[in-house]
């Protein structure tokens, strides 16, 4: 347990007297935040708080840890400070690497806002694969990741999660080029390429199944890495690929906005432990100039999920 | 890590999962592999074998029988998607036919009713004595729909399970928490364990330890290990173990001409989806991955 970051729990909870405010306060959801504390009350063996529907209040317990709580939080804070102290150096550094997948706009519109979020800082934001970024970052070679989903990694803290829309990139010459949106169901026939499976197989798997779901299933699918490359088989024929830039048109090949976007680039910005001060607000600037107005796909599972999942179909 | 427990960890990354494994030869003790084989991981279903394990020994003392009959009613048996658990009317059927619609289908209103009648001590002092000490019941599938309504303070399971299927992640839901002492928890070390005294007659009677072996061997569900070994001639003895982020199986290949590997395989994925063929097909590959070194 991250026994710090839950006492940071406990002192906002007991601020705010309140789950939803206190979660406000912290930047996060309330789920996380009440599963935080009772695994601090497990950890601890007392109950900090009486729950009741006027909101929290501290128990006897709780005000007797509240201040010693404080006292360890603001040792840590110093025991920073003195680290950045003996750095010494005349600029902050903050190293930013970011998983394959996105295009030239969202870099631009992500190195923008991190440099104007902390202008004190050089903010060196470079791509890499997520497992390699999962390993940067335990051992401290990187400060915040930007990974690709799905990812199971242990020892890191996760910020929120980035949805980006995908759109086609298919043929000038294709009906849908000039109509501006097609319908994955419309792609049938045509080759898909992608990135190299290697780079996130699982995230490669999801996106294949998920224009099978949408009524495209590729004649065949390849792996090529280079984005030029890329557009120049597009350009070629018979080929689509897809991106998560904007709608254009040039040198043969156009990019069209899938209808209903059923396709996205799912991210999830991560670090590990708790973020130097100084550059703490970067996660929520970094999902701030990834998103822009695209509902997340929510899940409407089936109303009687499959025998194989082993649930009820209509719970009690 | 070796050559071999890289090919497996690459199965599970492959899939986007957290894995754990540990097989072991039947018929060549010691000879065995694992990856995070002491790691303990939520059981799920999985608790449904220890339980059988437990019948079996009341069986073998007199203290149930084995054809007695038991009524499973809609208005207090615990829901599911299959057997008894998943019908509309009241279902009468002997205690052996219970523990055999657990087995293989998973049928949560057999489990529960059979795991009441036992008590989770009874179950828990069968695996004591059989020096399991990594593994621990503390209750059944009621049991953990309770927790997962309690996670979210939702009013009723169905909600649960939208909420969490739109939860961002799930390794910090207490249902998934395998270090909380309401947890029912397991170690992939101990479900091989637990099938080798199971298959030589040890954690039982030979009858009883028979009986066990055949309705694992009935177990429905092949996308797991039973897909890692698609040979008319190559028994798979399964259990499994499902529930939103959880994927698990554990059980025996028997080749004919007497080699048995007892391998258990437990998964976490960080995707709250019902359905991830990815990670039952990585179930599959890392038990084969795992069998081959052991051949």
């Amino acid at each position: 347990m991250d026994l710090v970051r839950h006492l940071a729990y406990f002192t906002a909870i007991a601020h705010e007297r309140h789950f939803g405010r206190a979660a406000q306060r912290l930047g996060m959801r309330q789920p996380p935040l009440s599963q935080g504390l009772r695994r601090l009350e497990s950890e601890l063996g007392v109950r900090l708080f009486d729950r009741d529907s006027q909101g929290v209040t501290l128990t006897d317990a709780g005000t007797a840890l509240l201040p010693a709580a404080h006292r360890v939080l603001d040792e840590v804070e110093q025991l920073q400070l003195l680290a950045r102290r003996q750095e010494t150096p005349t600029r902050e550094r903050c190293t930013v690497r970011v998983a394959p997948g996105l295009g030239a706009r969202h870099y631009a519109a992500l190195v923008t806002a991190c440099r104007r979020a902390v202008p004190s800082a050089d903010v060196d934001v470079s791509e890499q694969s997520t497992a390699d970024q999962v390993q940067d970052l335990l051992q401290g070679r990187a400060d915040i990741g930007i990974l690709r989903e799905p990812v199971a990694a242990r020892g890191l803290t996760w910020g929120a999660r980035v949805v980006v829309p995908l759109r086609c990139l298919m043929p000038a010459d294709h009906p849908a080029a000039a109509a501006g949106r097609v319908r994955l169901r419309d792609l049938s026939g045509f080759e898909l390429i992608l990135p190299p499976r290697d780079q996130a197989p699982a995230a490669h798997d999801e996106l294949v199944a998920a224009c099978e779901r949408h009524g495209f299933l590729a004649g065949k699918v390849s792996g090529v890495a280079d984005d030029r490359l890329v557009h120049g088989l597009v350009a070629s024929g018979g080929q689509v690929s897809f991106t998560t830039d904007a709608p254009s048109a040039g040198e043969g090949a156009a990019i069209v906005p899938i209808d209903d976007e059923p396709l996205v680039l799912t991210l999830r910005v991560a670090w590990r432990g708790t973020l130097d001060v100084h550059v703490r607000s970067l996660p929520q600037t970094i999902v701030g100039a990834l998103t822009r107005r695209h509902a997340s796909p929510t899940v409407h599972p089936g109303r009687t999920p499959r025998a194989a999942s082993e649930l009820p179909a209509e719970p009690a | 890590m070796s050559t071999a427990a890289h090919g497996i960890q690459r199965s599970f990354d492959d899939a986007g999962v957290f894995g754990y494994l540990h097989a072991r030869a039947l018929h060549e003790p010691g000879r065995e592999i694992g990856l995070l084989p002491d790691d303990p991981v939520v059981l799920a279903s999985v608790f449904k074998l220890p339980l059988a394990v437990a019948f079996a020994r009341a069986v073998d003392d007199g203290r149930l029988d084995p054809t007695e009959p038991v009524t499973l009613s809609p208005d207090t048996r615990t829901p599911g998607a299959t057997g008894f658990a998943a019908m509309s009317d009241p279902v009468t059927i002997s205690w052996r036919d219970a523990v055999r619609s657990m087995m293989t289908v998973s049928d949560n209103a057999a489990a529960d009713a059979l795991l009441d009648a036992l008590g989770t001590d009874d179950v828990n002092s069968t695996l004591a004595e059989l020096g399991l000490t990594s593994t621990r019941v503390s209750g059944g599938t009621r049991h953990l729909y309770a927790s997962l309504i309690a996670d979210f303070g939702s009013p009723s399971l169905s909600e649960a399970i939208r909420q969490v299927q739109n939860a961002t992640t799930l390794d910090e839901l207490t249902s998934f928490d395998p270090h909380l002492t309401t947890s029912t928890v397991g170690t992939c070390r101990d479900m091989t364990a637990l099938l080798e005294s199971v298959w030589h007659d040890r954690a039982a009677s030979a009858e009883q330890c028979a009986f066990i072996r055949e309705v694992m061997a009935q177990q429905v569900w092949t996308q797991r290990l039973a897909a890692a070994f698609p040979f008319d001639d190559v028994v798979v003895a399964g259990k499994t173990g499902t529930f939103l982020a959880l994927r698990h199986e554990v059980g025996v290949v028997e080749y004919p001409n007497g080699e048995a590997y007892a391998v258990a395989v437990f998964t976490l994925s960080t995707r709250a989806r019902l359905i991830l063929p990815g990670a039952d097909a990585a179930i599959a590959q890392a038990a084969k991955l795992a069998v081959a070194v052991l051949r």
